[in-house]
């Protein structure tokens, strides 16, 4: 069935087009979610949450607005950062540390994306959102800043920060000996 | 083994994500959606039947209930005045043996009074023509005088509606008309008095519908388990407790006397539930640090020593939370009225019957820091069927005779319909409301 009949069966509330469609973009949704979320278990929680506007705003979805790919993804992002806004209302502990590493090739071939992820999510939520949003999703310091209620120049400070310690935790899981190696 | 230079290693992340595959279990993350999607669009038969059967009981009791003769306008009254309704009878034919009573045929004496009367009775009847009284045209045996406009209709039609629109005395009596119908008439004078806006005794009961809209605010009292007790959140600030309502109806009044009046019908109420408050959680931890004590050496600088400091952590979150509510009310109301010209004051209270229908939102369970508890499926407001109180006041002006705006005022609160009798949740709603309502009387 292609993908504006499925649409349209949604739009009816039609089970069996509900879930085909979620059948069929789960996956996308999903990778998406465990961009930005702090465990599996949230990243699902995104995705259910996501899909389930879905089927509800499926109404409001146009084609010639763009894709239901972009719509879907665009969705899932503002789960995504809803639940962060909803975190961050805690006013947790932050140990801030200057983390003054230099800044050295890394081999990275060997890290399966299962490992980057993991990396991701050692990552303090902002630094973590503003990584993604900025190197993955392609967004401008004004997008993130304006998404995440922030300055640009704090987003533009945060992805500096994020680099760092993402650069440091995969020295670290390389061991800094065997990055040093290819620094020669 | 390839050398990833710092300018791309993000691109490679980047490009890493993107490809990734998850090996999550689909099936069960369905499980968990599909509950939780819109229930496929049901007919609501019971419900159509339910307001056409409303509908059909209002008509009829518009249709049966015979219209009095007098009606209240007393604001309305003028001088009487007289309109002249003049017709003309074919000579020709009643040249015949049929006799008209002399008493039904009223003179038209006076013509200038005729034309400076300022009847709102409109007959179409060409007043140019001269009008004479009958006896005076059958002594002459003149020729006839068609109406066009009269002549083109039978008399019945014309006497017989004109009257109960005005409603006037007749001049003759049924039977009176239908001896002149069977005559070749071509027109009738006759005189019929007019009186604008009729001062005639009042007749009950009054029955009356009455279109309305509320607008309401709230304040909420709630009463739930204390979160401090299950020792998962410290201390919880509520912050803001509203309510929003907007309820649309119809009333059927029954006005037993000139103030006591009986009202009830249907409505639906639809209720926005918006709160918000603070959960504070504490909780003391200790993280390892390379910096934890330092002591100052020889030469005055400090030297870090390892060890682990003891921290507090303060979450604080700010929840807020949208419920929506459909309900179909069903008040049951007394209202005492009073009424002087045209502005006039009432009071009315009684009781509502409501039927909640529809709930969408979620309540974050009292004990959890994240989890939201699904209403329905928890089984909190079970009571689908409740009762309320509601007292109100309004006043009213007095458009035409037969109908009235009005703006109100009322206070009501629920008794049961949003408790749970399987737990111990329970919240009273209170809402004090204004609106505005149209009221025509049907008799």
């Amino acid at each position: 069935m292609n993908i504006a009949r499925l649409i349209e069966g949604c739009k009816q509330q039609d089970r069996s087009c509900q879930k085909a469609l979620y059948l069929r973009y789960v996956k996308l949704a999903s990778r998406i979610s465990l961009r930005y979320a702090r465990d599996e278990h949230e990243a699902k929680d995104i995705v259910q949450n996501a899909f389930i506007k879905v089927f509800t705003k499926i109404g409001s979805y146009k084609a010639r607005k763009g894709t239901f790919e972009s719509w879907l993804s665009r969705i899932v992002i503002n789960e995504a950062l809803q639940l962060y806004r909803k975190q961050q209302r805690y006013s947790d502990l932050e140990i801030e540390e200057d983390y003054t590493i230099e800044v050295a090739p890394v081999v990275l071939e060997h890290l399966q994306a299962e490992d980057i992820l993991k990396l991701l999510r050692k990552l303090p939520d902002g630094y973590r959102l503003v990584f993604v949003l900025f190197v993955v999703e392609g967004y401008s310091h004004q997008e993130i800043a304006k998404e995440l209620g922030i300055t640009a120049s704090t987003s533009r400070s945060q992805l500096t920060r994020a680099k760092k310690l993402l650069q440091k935790f995969i020295i670290e899981q390389n061991s800094l000996e065997h990055a040093k190696d290819f620094t020669k | 083994m390839r050398k990833i230079l710092p300018n791309n290693w993000e691109r490679y992340l980047k490009r890493s994500l993107e490809q990734h595959q998850t090996q999550w279990d689909e099936e069960e993350l369905w499980q968990g959606i599909e509950p939780q999607l819109p229930k496929p669009r049901k007919r609501r038969p019971l419900l159509f039947f339910y307001f056409l059967g409303v509908a059909v009981l209002l008509g009829t009791v518009a249709v049966l209930i015979p219209t009095p003769d007098a009606e209240q306008s007393e604001p309305f009254v003028s001088k009487p005045s007289t309109t002249d309704v003049a017709s003309l009878v074919d000579s020709s034919r009643r040249a015949s043996n049929t006799s008209i009573p002399t008493s039904i045929l009223a003179t038209n004496n006076d013509k200038s009074k005729a034309k400076s009367s300022t009847s709102t009775s409109s007959l179409p009847i060409q007043k140019t023509q001269p009008i004479e009284p009958l006896a005076q045209q059958s002594s002459t045996a003149a020729t006839p005088k068609p109406i066009t406009a009269l002549s083109q209709s039978p008399l019945e039609e014309l006497v017989v509606p004109m009257m109960k629109e005005n409603s006037l005395e007749p001049i003759a009596t049924q039977q009176q008309f239908q001896a002149l119908h069977r005559l070749p008439i071509q027109a009738l004078p006759v005189a019929v008095p007019k009186i604008e806006g009729v001062q005639l005794k009042n007749q009950y009961p009054q029955i009356g519908i009455s279109p309305y809209m509320t607008i309401a605010l709230t304040h909420r009292t709630f009463n739930a388990l204390s979160d401090a007790a299950t020792g998962k959140i410290d201390t919880r600030r509520q912050l803001e407790q509203a309510l929003e309502s907007m309820e649309m109806g119809i009333l059927l009044d029954l006005q037993f006397n000139k103030n006591w009046a009986f009202q009830f019908g249907l409505a639906r109420q639809q209720i926005s539930e918006r709160f918000e408050w603070s959960d504070i959680n504490q909780r003391k931890f200790s993280i390892q640090s390379d910096s934890a004590y330092f002591y100052l050496d020889g030469q005055n600088q400090k030297q870090y020593l390892e060890g682990k400091i003891e921290a507090v952590e303060t979450r604080t979150r700010l929840v807020r939370n949208y419920n929506r509510f459909t309900l179909y009310n069903i008040p049951l109301l007394v209202r005492y009225s009073k009424r002087d010209q045209r502005f006039g004051w009432h009071l009315s209270g009684g009781a509502i019957v409501n039927f909640r229908t529809t709930f969408e939102g979620r309540l974050l369970e009292n004990a959890s820091i994240l989890e939201s508890t699904d209403i329905e499926a928890q089984g909190i407001y079970q009571s689908t069927v409740g009762l309320a109180w509601q007292l109100g006041a309004g006043i009213d002006y007095q458009l035409t005779p037969r109908s009235q705006l009005s703006l109100l005022l009322h206070h009501r609160r629920f008794l049961n319909t949003f408790t749970s009798p399987t737990t111990d949740f329970e919240q009273r709603y209170g809402f004090t409301g204004v609106g505005v309502a149209w009221k025509r009387w049907l008799k």
